[in-house]
């Protein structure tokens, strides 16, 4: 079931996509940045815990 | 509970238990490397396949093998669709140019599609392009349901296997599960679903001029989004009038096919099957929810087949059944005849007039025996699509989806997952049947010693851990509990509901909880990775460990695990042991709720 804003990204009246931080270009770089920081971090989520899941496969041989 | 309710409960399990046999029988050709009629029309791709990825399909693995290609296989389709939502708005197919998805509801949908939870933080047609929908979640459908087929095979063939180190190979399990049963059941379905008028188009979404134009309040807002607050510091509004409505519409009806079928859940639309665009009728209401429960129940026979012994598929299969009904019932009558409404002086009757019990959050079309229905499947398979809200439902109306999702989802459960958790239940079963009775502890002529045990455990508890303390963390933080829209019992009931459901892999939602934010997406996420793929691990272990052992002939001690009195042990393991460690938990939430209500508080 999907729990999210019926509205996000999307602008009520046009039913169009609103380009994320067309207001202001210091915006749009900070959004940047920040979206390029939590990529990362996501990204390295990811692989930690394949990396942890490939020990506990070791692990769970050995036991 | 009215004679509409019965013979519409009836009917669905007694349809549901017809298709096992015939169902099941195929998927046992196809997992035994039998051939299969298909095979002269998708052949050539299954061999393209192979030829492509470089697989050998007559090489067989290991257990630890057919593990670690289970896990890069996932986490490169994981990444596949992470990498998809971010770059969608430079992709094709977006017509409605939807802009990049936020990292953190990125990561959740992403995880929550590899591991077949599909719990969703947003809305699918105001997020998601045509190509999201299609290229990442609509393919993870298929290959997260072919994934988990794998890995119960896998196990199927451990105890099926005498003496042997290899359990299979993981990429053909996964080639032909996919080509042979999820792609022709899948086109099939999706078929007869638009046949009754479920949308399927990657057009624009069209316009309509609205019957009555409604005059509303519009916020004002600056330049930055931020509201303008009028002299009296409240927020300025100006009067608008709407007059035309944008209609989401897209490729639903192939994604709603998969979904069901692989116990996926994530609906094309954000309502799901309430929307009449996604359950248009009550044949398409029928045939979607019987898909969610028929490759896990024909998985059974399956089993049966592979094993040798289709009596062993049936029991498993009545016991899922029994539990299945039971709760089923408990979740209809406290919706129909909740003594809640007796306690708060409603009439809550059924009669020609009104349909009577609990329709808050109900669609009038489905009323409350398709609702339950509905409600019981969708948390008894890991699907988690629903056509009612269950946060409506009252206390105990609530209680038993959660309680479907807690006790592991095995009452059919995910496809594959359902019925390999099934069967760790049973070892854990036939264990306790030895130490009470002093009965050799084997199963199906395979001794149960420590080691599988020690597995077993394992992956009884890395779930119920996950859901209790991801719980208590969401109840003490401050990130936690601001995603809480009603505080108190009924907050706790929903965070309790959020994390039951992702440690799980249903993705069903209580709703309420607004849950689309950094905390709950990445701790979400989290509980999904751990609850999937940290359960398969041991599950192949066992699988290993039970193929390199000999048969056991039966003997006077050996306990029959085709009887009723097995079905009554294995019900009666699998309820205590989602009793035990739920029930304090469930006291502090629909438990408590209920009596609330009954108080008149």
């Amino acid at each position: 079931l999907a729990r999210g804003p019926l509205h996000s990204g999307l602008d009520g009246r046009t039913g169009r996509g609103v380009p994320r931080g067309e207001s202001r270009e210091d915006d749009v770089a900070i959004e940047g940045r920040r979206s390029k920081m939590a990529d990362i971090v996501f990204l390295g989520v990811t692989v930690a815990f394949f990396a942890l899941s490939w020990s506990f496969v070791e692990w769970c041989e050995r036991l | 509970m009215t004679a509409n309710a019965a013979v519409q409960i009836v009917f669905f399990v007694v349809v549901l238990l017809v298709l096992v046999q015939p169902l099941g029988a195929y998927m046992a050709r196809v997992y035994e490397g039998r051939r299969v009629a298909l095979e002269r029309v998708l052949g050539w791709l299954e061999r393209l396949t192979y030829r492509l990825g470089g697989i050998r399909p007559d090489e067989e693995m290991g257990w630890k093998t057919y593990a670690v290609a289970m896990l890069m296989f996932n986490v490169l389709g994981l990444l596949a669709v992470y990498t998809l939502q971010r770059l969608q708005g430079a992709l094709p197919l977006n017509p409605q140019a939807m802009g990049a998805v936020s990292p953190h509801s990125a990561f959740n949908t992403a995880v929550s599609f590899a591991t077949n939870t599909n719990w969703q933080g947003y809305g699918g047609e105001s997020t998601m392009s045509y190509l999201t929908q299609t290229l990442g979640l609509t393919v993870q459908n298929f290959v997260s349901a072919a994934s988990g087929m794998a890995t119960l095979v896998a196990l199927i063939r451990g105890f099926a296997r005498r003496s042997v180190e290899t359990i299979g190979n993981f990429w053909v399990d996964l080639t032909r599960g996919t080509l042979y049963i999820l792609l022709p059941l899948s086109g099939i379905l999706a078929l007869a679903l638009a046949s009754q008028g479920v949308v399927q188009t990657f057009g624009a979404y069209p316009t309509a001029r609205v019957v009555q134009p409604t005059r509303y309040d519009e916020p004002v807002t600056d330049r930055d989004g931020e509201p303008v607050l009028d002299a009296k510091g409240q927020p300025a509004t100006t009067k608008s009038t709407l007059t035309e409505q944008v209609i989401a519409v897209g490729p639903a009806a192939s994604q709603i096919a998969i979904k069901q079928l692989g116990t996926n859940g994530g609906g094309f639309f954000n309502v799901n099957s309430s929307h009449p665009f996604e359950n248009p009728t009550p044949l398409a209401n029928l045939l979607e929810v019987l898909s969610i429960l028929l490759i896990a129940a024909a998985l059974c026979h399956t089993f049966g087949v592979m094993v040798g012994d289709v009596r062993q598929g049936w029991t498993v299969l009545a016991a899922m059944t029994v539990i299945f009904v039971a709760l089923l019932g408990l979740c209809y009558g406290a919706e129909q005849q909740g003594a809640v409404f007796v306690r708060q002086g409603v009439d809550h009757t059924a009669s020609a007039r009104q349909s009577g019990g609990n329709m808050e959050g109900k669609e009038v079309r489905f009323g409350i025996t398709d609702s339950a229905i509905w409600a019981a499947a969708t948390t008894a398979a890991a699907n988690g699509s629903v056509n009612s809200m269950h946060d409506s439902y009252t206390p105990l109306g609530g209680l038993v989806p959660m309680w479907l999702m807690q006790l592991g989802e095995v009452v059919y459960g995910g496809v594959g997952s359902g019925l390999y958790g099934m069967l760790i239940f049973a070892i854990v079963a036939v264990f306790v049947a030895g130490l009470m009775v002093g009965r050799t502890p084997e199963y199906l002529g395979k001794k149960i010693e420590v080691y599988e045990m020690k597995m077993s455990a394992m992956v009884i508890l890395i779930t119920p851990a996950l859901v209790l303390l991801g719980t208590a963390v969401a109840v003490v933080t401050p990130a936690g509990k601001a995603g809480i829209a009603n505080p108190g019992i009924h907050g706790f009931s929903e965070i309790l509901y959020a994390f039951s459901s992702a440690s799980n892999n249903n993705g069903s939602a209580f709703a309420g909880l607004s849950a689309n934010t950094p905390f709950y997406d990445t701790a979400l996420g989290l509980c999904m990775l751990f609850g999937r793929y940290w359960l398969a691990v041991p599950v192949l272990a066992i699988a290993g460990s039970l193929a390199r052992k000999k048969i056991v002939p039966a003997g006077p001690g050996t306990l029959p695990t085709h009887t009723p009195l097995f079905v009554a042990l294995l019900v009666g393991v699998v309820m205590l042991v989602g009793a035990l460690t739920f029930v304090p938990a469930l006291a502090l939430g629909p438990i408590v709720e209920h009596l609330t209500l009954i108080a008149g508080k």
